[in-house]
């Protein structure tokens, strides 16, 4: 019943991008949206850092709501916040680090359900722009991760034994440690969080000119091309309505990848049983 | 019995963990040395040593997986 009113307020967003000219595809210029106050400033936010401040005071006030006056047996916001809180520590923490790992229960959750909300934001009505589409967030969600895996490998191991574990494979002829060592260095310490914020970024950002492409090409289609082309237009909002929920599925399952990895390098990072 | 299933689930999804690593390692060390064969180009002026630091980095990269994943 919601996504009827997701289509109309896309297609309605097309319109305006349309302005009766010809098609006008979505282009790079979706991410730099201008600053609404402040232009100029370093401050002075955009549409994306706006919906970006919104979802996670949402975030915030759901928690804050759920957990305000914990009883026995929970009420419904409570209850909502439980299975959140208990998926990340059954289906991640307990999977992949064991009991040892509860204690970044905090950050997984947060992380999680902060990656989620950014990215949902991505298909909801008005807003149709996720905030981890522009490269800051998962860049700085990136750094953190990698800040915390490398100080819990320095807590575990200390910092000449976890440097030695990841950038000396043992078993290896000495001289070759000159080629090897700088491969290790890069694949741990460079590509990891390289690669969370790339792939978070990608996925959000294809996402949203797929949806906006659907949404621009259906409302072009069917007001103002030829009228043969309008089956084509129907076409294109049903597509639109298909990616909308696959949208949906690829916010919830990059928020669950990039906590699941984040997980994964604390895990190896304590353990390193090489 | 939980335990062991536990253990069990750790060991397959440090499976997980494994794949990513070797997939980080693949990447370094062709992207690295490919690198290094570029300066190297562009200090000589020849064209010929991104390839060779490609295949090299891939080589590299290669053994560093067996020697930390396939020795058992």
């Amino acid at each position: 019943m919601t996504l009827i009113t997701f289509a109309p307020t896309q297609v309605l967003a097309g319109l305006s991008a349309a302005e009766g000219n010809g098609f006008h595809p979505p282009t790079l210029s979706e991410f730099f949206p201008g600053q609404l106050f402040g232009a100029g400033t370093w401050w002075g936010p955009s549409r994306i850092n706006l919906i970006g401040l919104l979802m996670a005071g949402l975030l915030a006030l759901f928690f804050v709501s759920a957990f305000r006056k914990p009883g026995v047996v929970p009420g419904r916001l409570q209850m909502l916040g439980e299975m959140g809180v208990t998926f990340v520590r059954s289906q991640i923490i307990d999977e992949v680090i064991g009991k040892q790992g509860r204690r970044f229960l905090p950050y997984l959750v947060t992380l999680f359900f902060m990656v989620f909300v950014l990215n949902i934001a991505g298909v909801l009505p008005t807003l149709n722009m996720a905030g981890t589409a522009v490269i800051g967030v998962p860049m700085f969600l990136a750094g953190v991760s990698w800040l915390v895996f490398n100080v819990v490998g320095v807590q575990t191991h200390g910092l000449g034994g976890y440097l030695r574990n990841n950038l000396f494979p043992p078993g290896v002829p000495k001289p070759l440690y000159l080629l090897l060592t700088p491969i290790e260095a890069i694949s741990t310490f460079v590509l990891r969080p390289v690669t969370l914020t790339i792939r978070l970024m990608a996925n959000m950002m294809a996402g949203h000119l797929m949806l906006v492409l659907f949404f621009a090409a259906s409302s072009y289609l069917l007001f103002e091309a030829q009228p043969a082309l309008k089956p084509l237009g129907v076409a294109a909002v049903a597509m639109g309505f298909a990616f909308t929920l696959f949208e949906i599925l690829v916010a919830g399952l990059q928020a669950y990848i990039f906590t699941l990895l984040t997980a994964l390098y604390i895990g190896g990072a304590m353990s390193e049983a090489h | 019995m939980n335990e062991e299933s536990d253990e069990a689930a750790r060991e397959i999804s440090r499976g997980d963990s494994v794949v990513f690593s070797v997939m980080g390692t693949l990447i370094a060390g062709p992207a690295l040395y490919g690198l290094v064969g570029f300066g190297v180009d562009t200090l000589a002026g020849t064209s010929v040593f991104v390839p060779i630091g490609i295949v090299v980095g891939f080589a590299l990269s290669l053994y560093i997986v067996y020697v930390r994943y396939g020795r058992d």
